[in-house]
């Protein structure tokens, strides 16, 4: 073997606990980049694929009932490639244990558009007959039915029917149960006409034809769709044009993107500047063999070549460790968001973009690094590299902290050497310091995110009451709140007033389906300081019995020029009324309806007249689901006796639950690499300890012939390391509020359409602390272990 | 005869390499009294240094027994060894080894905090009191690498006494000085086995041979003279 590349090999063997902590180091960096690898350019990408392939519509026209005939007209427009027509049906499925509320669909002519598929992946579906029921298979992880089973359905709160589970689909582009919490089911047109009398559809997707990458050309042809339907005496409620390649998970996805990038961009960049300083260290400590290498012939450009060899052979052994393990890892990783976001992944592979990124991470990145540190000791003279003349840890007099140090006059010494080895390597400080505060810095903005979703999530209470259920008629709101007053286990019930309606907007002659809420005046579910809180701009209503609103950020999502003092034009019951805008509220969620709130008497006016309503709220003394269903199967037997039934049930521990499973992904996505990045930061701190053991071990041998004991150098050791993780901890925290709240508005406005409120979470900052802590213990460890081993005469090199 | 502070007994010392075994040390015996100044000469190779090494306790012997102050340090492990040397040898570096993190002040209180032997408040005291002593009280809150040669070890010097040791081991103290600087260092020596010192200096200097009360030379591991 080449002497040269023996001495490479005997570098790296014998120096197995740095080699070790190297490839450790960028395992760690690497498999957080596989990670962000294979969420970009595989997960995202099927997920596009997964909707894609459904041919979801590039708009849609929800309407009054229309015969199917009127789709062929439909199809004959020169810019309509394909048109379907489906009905939605508002249902509950009652699985006896609890029930669920459900958008029963009725299938189209020919599965087109909106292309559902058998879960197993087959294209061609099942014939559904009459009395037959798909269910999407998100749904089952409530819904624990098989094939050939049977399923209540109820309709309008009083017809019940039993359909049999035909067979389980899976449908791409409808929001899926896991994150929108409504079960979605599909039934042929005849099964519809046994339930509610029906066989007409009441809504119609289009695909263009040409071009449909334009919102303004899909508008432009739905549009023309929606004259057309108009002129056939069909009324248009509502255009949707969805903007092209956005679908119900872009935004998550993005925004996870993003913070995924990032972490990503800062476990290399640790990964780097850790490889930085094991190499500056390392190159010190070689000084001699390259003065002696130089002396007997060698090039610089040749003993710069060998340590370079050291970094290709250690990059391309993690190179081949990390690329199949980070790629299973990760694929693991999107395989759990896959079956949150209900999204089908074509199989495991891996991508050639990921192994071309590992290999730069693994071998170019750290060749690159390490160019300064091996060329500033390989390019010494003879003279100075055999007299030892380039030491890393000389020491220099740190002016601010040792003028500091020197006013405690009675600091113990061994303090003092702690405190002021830390800096005697500005350049290793650093960068262990870096490492550490950001680490730290993201691992408390996970734990602030975690914060602020839960606050966020417990703060919607105030919308969110334990229990509503949506009548199918108007009742006398006293009737009702007493019937629901005497069931077991109600703390106390209200009702609301509650109608669906239309926004309409005049300029663009189209509209847009709301819900506007009437809390009582004196409501107890309501809470009316929470409320105004809430409020970006304007006042809640004052006077209940006037035609004042309160919108919220759901609609100016939609129309952001309405502004306070505007007077908007809601059709309620096919009756136009003027509201005054006097509020607009932000609110969390991302309702495809928006919430408005009026007065209670006025709209209670509107509805059926003064005291009806068809919306009972009430909370219960337990906020479990399964107390809240209890409770709510009591009073919808009770209001049964009287005659009185129930459209649809929601209770606020499961719309609760919905929304914290989507920002519990988030929370355990940055955790896992926060985590990971924080294995970077314990491993970066062991590693400068151990550097600063190895390069004072002359330094610890005169401490020991002075009288050091182990105990006290050990103490030294891990007072470094506690001092180093201190001063970490003290600036990740600041560290942590900028990045908190970047977050927090770019992961609220993704996941719950409103900003989070800021939130520390104490504990967290208490968890890292410790953490820290232990982890200065755990990485002084090593160290003190070799401190303990340490002979004090070869030490000292006396002899 | 005076009383005697340090007895080597058949002291042997045999280094294991890969050329196979390295005798250093062949059957050493030594008495050495207090208050005595003891030169210990030899060339280069000799086996002077193992020697101190041993009396210092920074090593062991193969076999054989050292003894200071009636105690068998030879049985001592390296950590217990450190607290006793700290307490009762100080020893004298020929580079002089003085803390580069720690004020001139600060080294000198170093020892006293390993083996809190006095006060807090006495540590400092003592401190400038044996930087007085020594002439380098004005250096007192610099750091090493701001004074000269022959003050580092004036300090490492007083280093060594900072805890009171019975024995100060010097191994080639003015190895790194000029001749003036050395004659200066050589005179505080001397003056701390007036004192009642025990004071071992390992040198090269064969002029200075009739300045001690005995001297020891050394070659191929045994005392010759």
């Amino acid at each position: 073997m080449n002497t040269m590349i023996k001495k490479v090999y005997a570098d790296l063997v014998n120096n197995k606990s740095k080699t070790f902590s190297i490839m450790l180091t960028m395992f760690v960096g690497l498999m957080a980049v596989g990670i962000v690898v294979m969420f970009s350019i595989f997960f995202v990408p099927e997920a596009y694929r997964a909707y894609y392939s459904a041919e979801p519509y590039d708009a849609l026209i929800k309407s009054e009932s229309f015969h199917s005939d009127i789709l062929d007209e439909i199809q004959n427009f020169p810019d309509v490639k394909d048109v379907d027509g489906r009905n939605k049906v508002l249902a509950r499925l009652d699985l006896g244990e609890k029930v669920l509320n459900a958008n029963l669909i009725v299938m189209g002519r020919k599965n087109s558009i909106n292309k559902i598929r058998r879960s197993d992946g087959t294209e061609k579906l099942l014939k559904l007959n009459e009395n037959e029921i798909f269910l999407e298979r998100a749904t089952l992880v409530d819904i624990n039915r098989k094939p050939g089973e049977k399923i209540k359905v109820v309709i309008d709160g009083r017809t019940e029917h039993e359909l049999v589970i035909k067979d389980i689909v899976y449908d791409a582009v409808t929001e899926p149960y896991t994150i929108e919490g409504d079960a979605v089911a599909f039934i042929n047109q005849d099964t519809l006409e046994n339930l509610s009398g029906d066989r007409k559809y009441n809504e119609v997707m289009i695909k263009v034809a040409g071009d449909n990458t334009s919102k303004e050309r899909n508008s432009r042809v739905i549009n023309q769709v929606a004259k057309f339907m108009e002129t056939k005496g069909i009324e248009v409620l509502e255009i949707e044009v969805p903007e092209p390649g956005v679908f119900y998970a872009t935004q998550a996805m993005d925004a996870i993107s993003i913070i995924m990038m990032l972490i990503g961009s800062l476990a290399i960049l640790l990964g780097v500047s850790l490889i930085i300083n094991i190499f500056n260290s390392m190159m010190v400590q070689h000084i001699s063999q390259i003065g002696i290498m130089k002396a007997i012939g060698g090039s610089t450009a040749k003993i710069s070549a060998m340590y370079f060899g050291m970094v290709i052979t250690i990059g391309f052994v993690t190179f081949l460790v990390s690329l199949p393990l980070s790629a299973f890892v990760s694929y693991k990783v999107c395989e759990v968001l896959a079956g949150l976001l209900n999204m089908e992944l074509s199989g495991f592979s891996i991508p050639l973009l990921m192994v071309i990124l590992q290999f730069v991470g693994a071998v170019i990145v750290p060749l690159l690094a390490t160019i300064a540190p091996v060329l500033r000791v390989t390019r010494t003279t003879i003279y100075d590299a055999l007299n030892d003349n380039i030491k890393g840890a000389s020491f220099k007099d740190i002016g601010v902290l040792n003028s500091l140090t020197k006013k405690f006059k009675y600091l113990p010494t061994s303090l003092l050497i702690s405190l002021r080895n830390n800096f005697r390597s500005r350049l290793r400080v650093v960068l262990t310091l870096s490492t550490l505060i950001l680490s730290g810095a993201i691992l408390i903005t996970a734990l602030n995110l975690q914060k602020g979703f839960s606050d966020t999530i417990e703060d919607a209470k105030f919308l969110v009451p334990d229990g509503v259920l949506t009548l199918s008629s108007f009742e006398n709101a006293q009737k009702i709140e007493e019937i629901a007053k005497g069931v077991e286990g109600v703390e106390t019930a209200e009702g609301w007033a509650f109608s669906q309606a239309r926004f309409m907007d005049k300029a663009n002659n189209t509209s847009k389906k709301v819900r506007i809420l009437g809390p009582t005046p004196d409501s107890e579910i309501f809470d009316y300081s929470k409320a105004e809180d809430k409020l970006l701009s304007g006042r809640l209503i004052k006077d209940d019995s006037k035609n004042e609103i309160v919108i919220t950020n759901h609609l100016t999502d939609f129309y952001p020029d309405i502004k306070v003092g505007d007077t908007i034009n809601l059709k309620i019951k096919d009756k136009e009324y003027a509201f005054e805008v006097v509020g607009i509220m932000g609110i969390f969620g991302r309702p495809s309806d928006p919430i408005l709130l009026g007065g209670y008497g006025y709209l209670s006016q509107i509805y059926e007249g003064n005291g009806m309503v068809n919306d009972l709220r009430f909370s219960t003394f337990e906020d479990t689901e399964e107390y809240q269903n209890k409770v709510a199967d009591k009073i919808e037997k009770e209001l049964g006796k009287q005659g009185i039934f129930v459209n649809e049930r929601n209770l606020g521990e499961a719309m609760l639950e919905q929304f914290s499973t989507s920002s519990s992904i988030t929370v355990i996505l940055l955790l896992f690499l926060s985590l990971m990045i924080s294995c970077v930061g314990a491993i970066g701190l062991s590693g400068t300890l151990s550097l600063n053991v190895l390069e004072r071990a002359k330094e610890l041998g005169i401490m020991r012939s002075i009288g050091g004991d182990n105990k006290r150098l050990n103490t030294m050791i891990i007072a470094e390391g506690t001092i180093l993780v201190l001063i970490a901890w003290f600036f990740s925290l600041f560290l942590s509020l900028p990045l908190t709240m970047v977050s927090n508005n770019m992961l609220g406005e993704a996941l719950f359409a409103t900003p989070l409120g800021f939130k520390l979470n104490y504990q967290g900052v208490v968890i890292w602390l410790v953490v820290s802590i232990i982890a200065s213990f755990l990485a002084g460890l090593f160290p003190c272990i070799k401190i303990n081993k340490m002979v004090t005469r070869e030490v000292l090199a006396y002899q | 005869m005076g009383e005697s502070i340090l007895k080597l007994k058949n002291v042997n010392k045999i280094f294991e390499t890969d050329a196979g075994e390295v005798q250093v040390l062949k059957n050493i015996n030594m008495t050495i009294d207090k208050g005595e100044l003891i030169g210990v000469f030899g060339k280069s190779g000799s086996g002077k240094s193992t020697l101190m090494n041993m009396i210092t306790g920074i090593d062991r012997p193969t076999d054989g027994e050292v003894w200071i102050n009636s105690e068998p340090i030879h049985k001592y492990g390296e950590s217990k060894m450190a607290v006793w040397r700290g307490s009762n040898v100080g020893i004298v570096f020929q580079f002089f080894q003085l803390l580069p993190m720690l004020t001139v002040l600060e080294n000198i209180i170093l020892p006293m905090d390993f083996c809190n032997k006095y006060s807090k408040k006495d540590r400092r005291e003592r401190a400038l009191l044996m930087l007085k002593k020594l002439e380098v009280e004005e250096q007192a809150h610099k750091y090493p690498t701001a004074l000269s040669g022959g003050q580092q070890q004036r300090v490492a010097i007083a280093r060594a006494l900072a805890n009171e040791p019975s024995i100060i081991v010097a191994d080639e103290p003015t190895g790194n000085l000029d001749s003036k600087t050395s004659k200066v260092i050589f005179n505080v020596f001397k003056q701390q086995a007036k004192e009642g010192k025990t004071v071992i200096i390992v040198t090269h200097d064969n002029s200075l041979k009739d300045e001690f009360t005995k001297n020891y030379v050394i070659s191929d591991g045994q005392i010759i003279n």
